[in-house]
């Protein structure tokens, strides 16, 4: 197999890997999962032009997601400086972002709606590094690579993000998430650990 | 909260992300041990942790269409000069009044480079799928066909299906991609492991014979002897492991394991079909699937279906008449003709 052909192959598994965690990602700047899609596809088109120097590297991972997030925000800044507002004029002062969108559709489970409530409460910082660590499967390193931030804060950051969650929740009255519910609906949860 | 100081919660915080080192996991145990509240604490965590996936994807984003897209926008990367150097086709617009030429050079021009566009797309695939070395396409029209791979490894592709290989195998892997149904009858090599590619899955040999289907919308893997590993295209971290006698089935939730894979699997190839007291169902399905005929059983009979038990073997056998025949003599059943599906009924 020649270079040519690796490249290809490389390409097609990491975008197989990565296309919809990076939608997931892009969808909690942008709210439309339309436009994720268009920014997501042009990260990659990008990769592929530069397949020579990106696809061999370990950090294609947090240089998909570095891009992902600067393409968004870029985005969001275009769209405020047009006049279109897509998200509130607080979010863009502040940078508010990443959001967490409500689930789509029906039979919404409470106990996710508050979850959902307590991602978003987590201070902008903590929130980012959180929502990063989690769509994006990445090890503390890249998390900080990608943020620019030191691994000691992405830690110190976590902890944070769990325990303000944990006690949102308890607040709540949710001593714990209820693992039956989400046993349920299982079959339409394609990467959850065991 | 009580008792998670920071050391604490970044051990737990490790183990959930399954980054703890034994040494972490063991000073985690012990805490863990300590106190049944501390147990507790640790599960409310990981469930928070677990639970907090599935509410950052609110939206099903389809990876296969998004391929799909990718890939019409990067192939006229890879193959710039054709796309850039082909004219626009001329069309000719029904009803137009031209005169008629014996030799329309015009004409003749853009005839060339459609096909040259056509020449060069299929020369930028038969790149993209070989890298270079010449690429086999094997199309099994008229019947079953046996497939000398360029390894030594053999397949028997069934009527109908398509194989497309190499002509000479080299890199970490043989790969093949094929389209319908074939069995594989394949030689172990670590170095460069034998894998089967269809629209959705990946099936890797780990060292022997078995079968692919890509039939409809599942696809459909049994292992005669050995093992393979069978992956799903779209989803490549969920992988399944089938030993000698599995088959597993492509669902919307990944590759579906069944213990027992059928006993007439190949009986495409081997043309014999073998009934060691089968439920007539199965029967049924089996002798509609070698002879690519219909078979039904009466709206009364299906409930009792696989009380119905046959036991036969047929050999060689060129009509499906001559089987069912003999089927309807061991059940007492009947047969009779609805359009183009036979059906078994009580007379």
């Amino acid at each position: 197999m020649d270079t040519s052909q690796r490249h290809y192959q490389q390409f097609e598994t990491v975008f197989a890997d990565l296309y919809p965690p990076l939608c997931h990602y892009a969808l909690t700047f942008v709210k439309d999962p339309e436009l994720c899609e268009d920014i997501v596809q042009e990260v990659f088109a990008r990769v592929w032009e530069r397949r020579k120097d990106l696809l061999h590297t370990d950090g294609i991972r947090y240089y998909l997601f570095t891009a992902v997030r600067n393409n968004c925000i870029s985005h969001l800044r275009r769209e405020k400086s047009s006049g279109t507002v897509a998200f509130t004029e607080k979010d863009a002062e502040s940078g508010d972002y990443p959001v967490v969108p409500p689930k789509e559709g029906q039979d919404k489970l409470d106990d996710e709606q508050l979850l959902v409530e307590a991602i978003n409460e987590l201070p902008v910082k903590c929130r980012e590094v959180f929502v990063l660590s989690r769509l994006g499967n990445m090890k503390y390193k890249e998390i900080a690579e990608t943020l620019g931030i030191s691994i000691k804060t992405v830690e110190n950051q976590l902890s944070k993000a769990l325990r303000s969650m944990r006690e949102f929740l308890k607040k709540k009255g949710i001593e714990t998430m209820s693992r039956e519910k989400r046993l349920d609906r299982r079959s339409d949860i394609s990467h959850l650990g065991e | 909260m009580k008792n998670t100081d920071e050391h604490i919660e970044s051990l737990i915080l490790k183990q959930i992300r399954q980054e703890a080192s034994a040494a972490e996991q063991a000073e985690l145990q012990s805490w863990l041990d300590a106190d049944p509240a501390n147990q507790a604490e640790y599960e409310a965590l990981a469930n928070l942790w677990e639970a907090s996936l599935p509410v950052l994807q609110p939206h099903t984003f389809d990876r296969s269409v998004a391929w799909d897209k990718m890939r019409a926008r990067i192939r006229p990367v890879e193959e710039p000069a054709v796309v850039a150097g082909a004219p626009k086709q001329e069309s000719a617009v029904p009803g137009e009044t031209r005169p008629v030429r014996p030799f329309n050079a015009r004409r003749w021009m853009a005839a060339a480079a459609v096909l040259l566009l056509l020449a060069g797309a299929g020369w930028w695939y038969y790149r993209a799928s070989s890298g270079g070395v010449r690429t086999e396409s094997i199309v099994a029209r008229d019947g079953n066909r046996r497939i000398d791979l360029p390894d030594g490894s053999v397949a028997f592709l069934r009527k109908g299906g398509a194989l497309t290989y190499p002509a000479r195998f080299s890199g970490h892997q043989r790969l093949v991609e094929l389209e319908g149904e074939a069995y594989f009858e394949v030689g172990h090599d670590a170095a460069s492991p034998f894998v089967v590619r269809t629209d959705r899955s990946v099936v890797e040999e780990l060292g022997t014979s078995f079968v692919v289907r890509q039939a409809g919308p599942v696809d459909e893997v049994s292992v005669i002897t050995g093992m393979v590993k069978c992956t799903e295209r779209a989803e490549s971290a969920r992988s399944i492991v089938l030993a000698a006698g599995e088959k597993a089935m492509l669902t919307e939730n990944g590759f579906i394991k069944n213990s027992q894979s059928d006993a007439n699997i190949l009986s495409w190839k081997t043309n014999i079909l073998e009934f060691n007291g089968t439920p007539l169902d199965q029967v049924v399905a089996d002798v509609q699937d070698l002879y690519g005929i219909h078979i039904a059983l009466s709206p009364d009979l299906r409930p009792r279906a696989g009380e119905i038990r046959i036991t036969a073997r047929f050999a060689h056998t060129e009509q499906a008449k001559e089987v069912l025949e003999e089927i309807k003599l061991m059940s007492g059943l009947a047969i009779k003709q609805e359009k183009d599906t036979l059906v078994f009924f009580r007379k």
